[in-house]
């Protein structure tokens, strides 16, 4: 397994981010599939060794980060894309990248900028390699986040919300992009939409409350709701979840209400299903 | 398109450089405007020639000037890697070195329409906050928008750090040592000195615990309680003496003993 | 096929993947070129970035007048002129003996301009007035430009055109 995590802990002050985390991920796409505030990110941050956790275990690609050796190995093996990357204020897309990659420690000027422009290449901004990053959309500044994560050709790749900003065309070859790269690497995403999970994604591990829920393949997670959504006429009271949905009939999900109709799940049947509980509370 | 071409052997004479200027005139007028003569004359150009001008026009056009200050570094011998991290310095880049400037000059008209004794003690309280001050705003997650990025990287947090504080503080003392030499009190000129390095140290070795804002603040404060004190005993002119450089000295030397021994804390939020 | 003035279009519009096919078509050519004018591979290397980065920047203010590649020697020749200028000792090439005489110059007609009995008589003219020649009447150049591109004053540019030209009266006389 490239990524262990084990009983991971990390607070700030009075609130728990992480309270026993514990997932492994392999080579391929894994997805943290999350509501906000579920400790995706600070546990993103502890996997990208920029934050350490308060208790608990992480193995990353052999190493362990609280080792000063082991961490500096890891890092030279990352890419990371944190959920806002900052951008220095002027300068150009390939300037962003470039000063990633001297952090990065490529060698000399010639071959840093070949592998700048590569990653510009992969992520489709070539021609706006030369525009100052604060002119760029915001679908596009995220791109520029991914290319940097992408640079070496990293083993272990960690995108924290990668999707945000990206308009549907976008997304299609970002996703081919990923799978290409999970073919040979381990790549760790967050996200709290069911989409990207059914469509970029080869693992999933739901978070909720700074723990992971559930793991396994998205088809799985589809699964957990079968036979438990109903299409019926009228809204049940007593339904787990139902909603109004665009002709007019309602979306149930739990058990039969009268008169309904068995439906198949989705992935997000599966995922709303696991969280009942939360959204239960929001609802009421 | 045209539908005339250079014969092959003219071009081949032009490639070789052996042709007489009448063809070389007839090749010249024709090739630009035809794809097919042009692209017949590309091998004799050597590919890798032409590759590797390719990839400077495309460091030219990516690249913009570097900043004066990047080229200064550049020019004084600082590795041009390093440079351009240091020319990344947040505050180096938001105007923060004209804030400076303007206080520095604000202290120094202060200075000079005060009267008597209270000269040089706008100086002495501001000179060496000021870099404190910057390098609190040069590092650290609310200062850099790359902070999470800058950590992540195999490159060393606290050589970046240092490379930083290094750079503030060399900025800070040019600005300050321009208006220092300006003052009529000859102490002026000197005594903010040892105070400026020995409390930028001080930050950087309290940051090993608190967060490098808090620090600063906390550095601040106590320099201010100092000076105060100082002034209200009129005893000013005791900071140019040998007991106020040895204690500057002492603690320079004891926060770069904690700043070495305790190095790792950078390299980590939150490790203990 | 995209054309050159397309590419340009794309170009101004910002789009490196245009300004890569207009340098991989232009650039063999113009090294070619320019290395008949000056000896120095490095300056001449110098002066093709510096044509494509113009190119680059001002790509928007080609307005369709000529052709794209004459519009782009247009660039390279005067900053060839540039470079020389500031480094002097680089020094420009007297155009090349030809190994053996032309063949077929006076039958050769090239588009729109036929140079026949001209061509051979400038290619009778001695290494210094073809020099001067091609660099004022073929380059475009002022005769303050051929004389940095030369490496000679402006004044010996100027006596040198008026042998040439009484020379060339002669021949085609």
């Amino acid at each position: 397994m490239t990524v262990s995590v084990d009983g991971l802990v990390k607070s700030y002050g009075r609130k728990r981010a992480l309270d026993g985390m514990t997932f492994h991920a392999g080579p391929g796409v894994t997805g943290l599939l999350g509501p906000n505030g579920a400790g995706k990110t600070t546990l993103l941050r502890i996997l990208a060794t920029v934050l350490a956790p308060d208790a608990g275990r992480v193995s990353l690609l052999g190493g362990d980060p609280a080792v000063a050796a082991d961490r500096l190995e890891i890092r030279r093996r990352l890419g990371y894309l944190p959920q806002e990357p900052g951008f220095h204020q002027g300068f150009t897309a390939f300037e962003f990248v470039d000063y990633v990659a001297i952090l990065k420690q490529f060698g000399d000027r010639r071959a840093r900028h070949d592998e700048v422009r590569r990653v510009l290449d992969l992520v489709g901004l070539r021609d706006v390699s030369g525009t100052k990053v604060r002119r760029l959309s915001g679908g596009m500044r995220r791109r520029v986040g991914v290319a940097q994560a992408l640079l070496g050709d990293p083993d272990l790749v960690i995108l924290d919300e990668p999707t945000a900003g990206l308009d549907p065309e976008q997304r299609l070859r970002f996703r081919e992009l990923l799978s290409s790269i999970g073919e040979r690497h381990t790549v760790l995403l967050s996200t709290h939409q069911t989409e990207d999970v059914a469509a970029l994604c080869t693992n999933v591990v739901v978070v909720d409350a700074g723990r992971a829920r559930w793991s396994g393949v998205p088809r799985e997670l589809t699964e957990l709701a079968r036979g438990r959504v109903w299409v019926a006429a009228e809204r049940d009271p007593r339904a787990q979840l139902a909603y109004r949905t665009g002709d007019g009939t309602f979306r149930h999900l739990g058990d039969a209400p009268a008169g309904a109709t068995l439906l198949d799940p989705t992935i997000e049947d599966g995922y709303l299903s696991l969280l009942s509980a939360s959204v239960a509370e929001v609802a009421a | 398109m045209t539908t005339w071409h250079v014969a092959a052997a003219d071009l081949r004479d032009y490639a070789a450089g052996t042709a007489g200027v009448a063809v070389a005139a007839s090749v010249e007028s024709h090739v630009p405007r035809c794809r097919d003569c042009a692209a017949a004359l590309s091998p004799a150009v050597d590919a890798g020639r032409l590759d590797a001008v390719w990839a400077e026009i495309g460091d030219r056009i990516d690249l913009p000037r570097r900043s004066l200050l990047e080229r200064a570094l550049a020019a004084v011998g600082v590795r041009d890697t390093d440079a351009r991290l240091l020319a990344a310095t947040p505050n180096l880049r938001s105007g923060w070195f004209g804030s400076l400037t303007l206080v520095a000059a604000f202290a120094f008209l202060a200075t000079v329409l005060g009267a008597g004794r209270g000269d040089i003690t706008l100086l002495l309280l501001l000179a060496p906050v000021l870099p404190v001050i910057g390098v609190a705003a040069a590092f650290g997650p609310h200062a850099d928008p790359t902070y999470d990025l800058t950590v992540a990287a195999p490159y060393s947090v606290l050589r970046l750090l240092l490379l930083r504080a290094a750079t503030v503080l060399g900025t800070c003392v040019t600005v300050t040592a321009a208006i220092a030499f300006a003052m009529p009190d000859a102490a002026a000129t000197t005594a903010w000195l040892l105070p400026a390095l020995a409390l930028t140290l001080a930050t950087l070795a309290l940051a090993t615990w608190l967060d490098i804002a808090v620090a600063a603040t906390a550095v601040a404060v106590g320099w201010a309680v100092v000076v105060g004190e100082l002034a209200r005993r009129d005893e000013m002119t005791d900071l140019n003496g040998g007991a106020a450089r040895l204690g500057c000295v002492l603690l320079a030397v004891l926060a770069a003993a904690v700043l070495v021994q305790r190095r790792r804390h950078f390299d980590q939020e939150g490790s203990r | 096929m995209t054309t050159d003035v397309e590419l340009l279009d794309a170009v101004a519009a910002g789009s490196r993947t245009a300004l890569e096919e207009l340098y991989r078509r232009h650039s063999a050519w113009l090294v070619l070129r320019l290395s008949r004018r000056c000896s120095d591979g490095g300056l001449v290397d110098e002066t093709v970035q510096d044509t494509f980065v113009a190119v680059w920047r001002s790509a928007g203010k080609y307005a369709g007048q000529g052709d794209v590649g004459a519009w782009v020697w247009g660039i390279a020749i005067r900053r060839l002129v540039d470079a020389l200028r500031r480094s002097p000792r680089a020094t420009a090439v007297p155009l090349a003996e030809p190994r053996e005489t032309e063949r077929s110059a006076e039958e050769r007609v090239l588009e729109g301009v036929q140079y026949g009995a001209l061509g051979g008589a400038l290619n009778r003219l001695s290494p210094e007035l073809r020099a001067v020649v091609e660099a004022t009447v073929l380059d475009g150049l002022s005769t303050k430009e051929a004389a940095t591109l030369l490496g000679i004053p402006a004044g010996t540019v100027k006596t040198r055109m008026m042998r040439a030209r009484a020379a060339l009266r002669e021949e085609l006389a």
